[in-house]
């Protein structure tokens, strides 16, 4: 029987949040109703994300240390999400809640009743922005539960880079954090956005992100996964506007006993969208990683061109890894590919590079680096891409 | 005879428990160029791999000495090390790691040495990238070739020049080339051979074991010895011109002469 959440986690401290915030109607009764979803809801059946000794009410409620670095840009507004909420009320109220739906599961509805943190960004149109939006969360403490929200609109015709890194102190208790990012890229732009997830191991990260790219617009998108005791993230790129597409690569690297889920979900609902997902897992020790992956193509995708690639790599008897590479299509004229293997390392790259002079074990470790680097290599951000590099080099 | 001619003493190698090699016995003398022909199924492969030490061949009996050492009770990066070096018929495509940097970890790994911390052994940033420069400058090679990664989307022939490239890094001092000639257009095989003679002229006493199929890859590599391998051992030894003589009459006459009949 899955327990019920009635009692897990302590009202007063929604209550306390509801009363510190003058927030406007619309939202406090979102939040209201989010409130009620959790309070109603039952422990999710998650089979594949081990949430086994994790009990919502052993957390209290904080907010993440937000950092920002960007020089400004004229046309580019970048505000906590608590001032956005009331000098940008309309688009706020569109976009807050696309990825993390109410309805998907309790952990997405307290996200939506505790969401207390985080960032808007507004890209006016025909404005291109080159120089890169550099955005951290960072968890301080153990025993909180933080809630950041990353809002990203962009206008028709403007593009703008951002790379959000989630961090954490080295603590050795758990800590949760209820993650959102909703993007929408206007016409014909382009939004590149790199989520990189460094937690330490004993965090719990729950949450959703969504991208909907609008008419002839683009986004890179990159998922890089190497923290945390448990992930379970779901991805959605929504393809909504003809001629649209969609670059979409990622990384998971679990070791120890880390439990890594992604959910991305391809879904070519424009005419003549292109989308292509590339995604890596390693695993090793007792880890298990879930790439549980899906492309829709409904009756309307007429056109479309889709890609889904997933390569899991295991160092380990010990590890385990699930690919779940769906395909649903209801239209005729599309071309969708999809491949993904799992395995051991090849004897023959193996074999290879130790006759050139490196000891087995620097073979190993050189192929392994290579796997991974071909997407850690994509990180726009040379520091953060230095510190994804340290935990990798530790865990190999 | 020299510590430094590689010595094969009736080796038997079986894969997946079934021999291939049925006693070779074959000598590569410092500095000298020889090619083992055969026909496809010989074995041909089969010797590359053993000497190169791959653990999918199991050797069943006999002994390879090379410097003093049985080179079969060595991994194959110690028999790297100890200057043997494989061009292979497939090169394997590594994704992610870059030419310059696998080239520069090889290099490092032969200049280590047990017990010394291998920072202080470890070929200078500046030097390694003069030495790269020079090395494919030698071989026609674009600098852009160095940043791609190993093998990855690269062409027949550049997969080949690679192999070379890797060889004139690492300057081994006995080179087996697996069927370099495979896959490769004229234009190719003679600038992967042009390759092969430009390194052996830097060092003579590079020996050479070429290792083909046909004849026209020796057109370009002039062998001094030429070695018929048939059915797993050696069946016809002697000079340039055997390669001829096989390149006009095939292998059956031969097998004829060998074995009895041509079937």
């Amino acid at each position: 029987m899955p327990a019920n959440l009635q009692s897990t986690f302590d009202v007063a401290q929604f209550e306390a949040l509801l009363a510190s915030r003058n927030e406007p109607e619309w939202l406090t009764s979102r939040r209201r109703e989010a409130w009620q979803a959790f309070e109603t809801a039952e422990q999710p059946d998650w089979r594949r994300t081990n949430l086994k000794g994790f009990n919502i009410a052993d957390y209290t409620l904080a907010e993440a240390e937000v950092s920002v670095e960007f020089a400004g840009a004229e046309g580019v507004t970048i505000l906590p999400l608590a001032e956005a909420i009331q000098s940008h009320a309309e688009l706020v109220q569109r976009v807050l809640g696309s990825a993390v739906q109410t309805s998907r599961d309790p952990y997405s509805a307290l996200n939506n009743a505790l969401v207390n943190g985080g960032l808007f960004i507004h890209v006016a149109k025909d404005v291109a922005v080159e120089e890169l939006v550099r955005i951290r969360y960072h968890v301080a403490k153990a025993g909180t539960i933080v809630a950041p929200r990353t809002l990203i609109v962009t206008e028709r015709h403007s593009s703008i880079n951002v790379i959000e890194e989630i961090s954490s102190a080295d603590f050795d208790a758990s800590a949760v954090v209820l993650t959102g990012v909703e993007i929408e890229v206007g016409d014909g732009g382009q939004v590149n956005f790199s989520s990189v997830q460094t937690l330490n191991n004993n965090v719990y990260v729950l949450g959703s992100q969504q991208i909907r790219i609008n008419r002839d617009a683009q986004a890179e998108w990159l998922n890089v996964v190497v923290g945390s005791a448990v992930q379970h993230v779901t991805l959605e790129a929504n393809l909504s506007g003809n001629g649209s597409s969609v670059n979409w690569n990622g990384l998971l690297y679990g070791n120890g006993k880390q439990n890594l889920l992604v959910a991305p979900k391809l879904n070519h609902i424009g005419l003549n969208t292109e989308g292509q997902i590339n995604f890596k897992t390693v695993v090793d020790d007792e880890a298990y990683a879930v790439f549980d992956g899906m492309v829709k193509i409904p009756a309307t995708g007429q056109g479309t061109n889709s890609d889904l690639r997933e390569n899991a790599l295991h160092l380990s008897k010990t590890s385990r890894s699930d690919s779940i590479p769906g395909l649903e299509i209801d239209a005729n004229e599309v071309k969708a590919g999809h491949g993904s293997t799992s395995g051991q390392i090849d004897e023959e790259q193996l074999f290879y590079l130790q006759s050139r002079g490196l000891p087995f074990a620097e073979a190993k470790r050189t192929i392994v680096l290579g796997f991974v680097g071909e997407i850690i290599d994509m990180i726009p951000d040379e520091a953060v891409r230095e510190r994804v590099e340290t935990i990798v080099a530790e865990k190999v | 005879m020299s510590a430094n001619n590689l010595v094969i003493r009736n080796l038997h190698v079986a894969v997946d428990g079934k021999e291939i090699l049925k006693g070779i016995n074959l000598t590569i003398e410092e500095g000298k160029i020889h090619a083992i022909m055969g026909p496809n199924g010989s074995g041909k492969s089969t010797l590359a791999y053993t000497l190169a030490g791959h653990p999918r061949y199991e050797v069943t009996e006999g002994e390879v000495w090379y410097k003093g050492q049985d080179v079969l009770d060595l991994e194959p990066n110690d028999r790297s090390k100890l200057g043997l070096f494989l061009a292979f018929q497939y090169p394997v495509a590594v994704a992610g790691v870059t030419v310059a940097n696998f080239l520069r970890a090889a290099l490092n790994a032969h200049r280590a040495q047990e017990g010394v911390d291998p920072k202080s052994t470890a070929i200078p940033m500046a030097e390694y990238r003069k030495v790269i420069k020079s090395r494919m400058d030698m071989l026609e090679m674009a600098p852009d070739f160095a940043r791609r990664y190993l093998n990855e989307g690269f062409s027949g022939g550049e997969k080949k020049r690679l192999e070379i490239l890797q060889m004139a890094m690492l300057q081994p001092s006995i080179s087996i080339m697996d069927e370099t000639d495979s896959g490769l257009d004229i234009d190719a095989l003679k600038i992967v051979a042009e390759g092969v003679n430009k390194v052996k002229a830097e060092k003579p006493e590079l020996g050479v074991l070429v290792i083909t199929h046909y004849q026209r890859l020796l057109n370009y590599i002039k062998p001094d010895y030429v070695h018929v391998l048939m059915n797993g051992q050696i069946v016809r030894e002697g000079g340039p011109e055997m390669a001829l003589e096989l390149e006009e009459k095939g292998y059956d006459f031969i097998r004829e002469e060998v074995f009895g009949n041509a079937s």
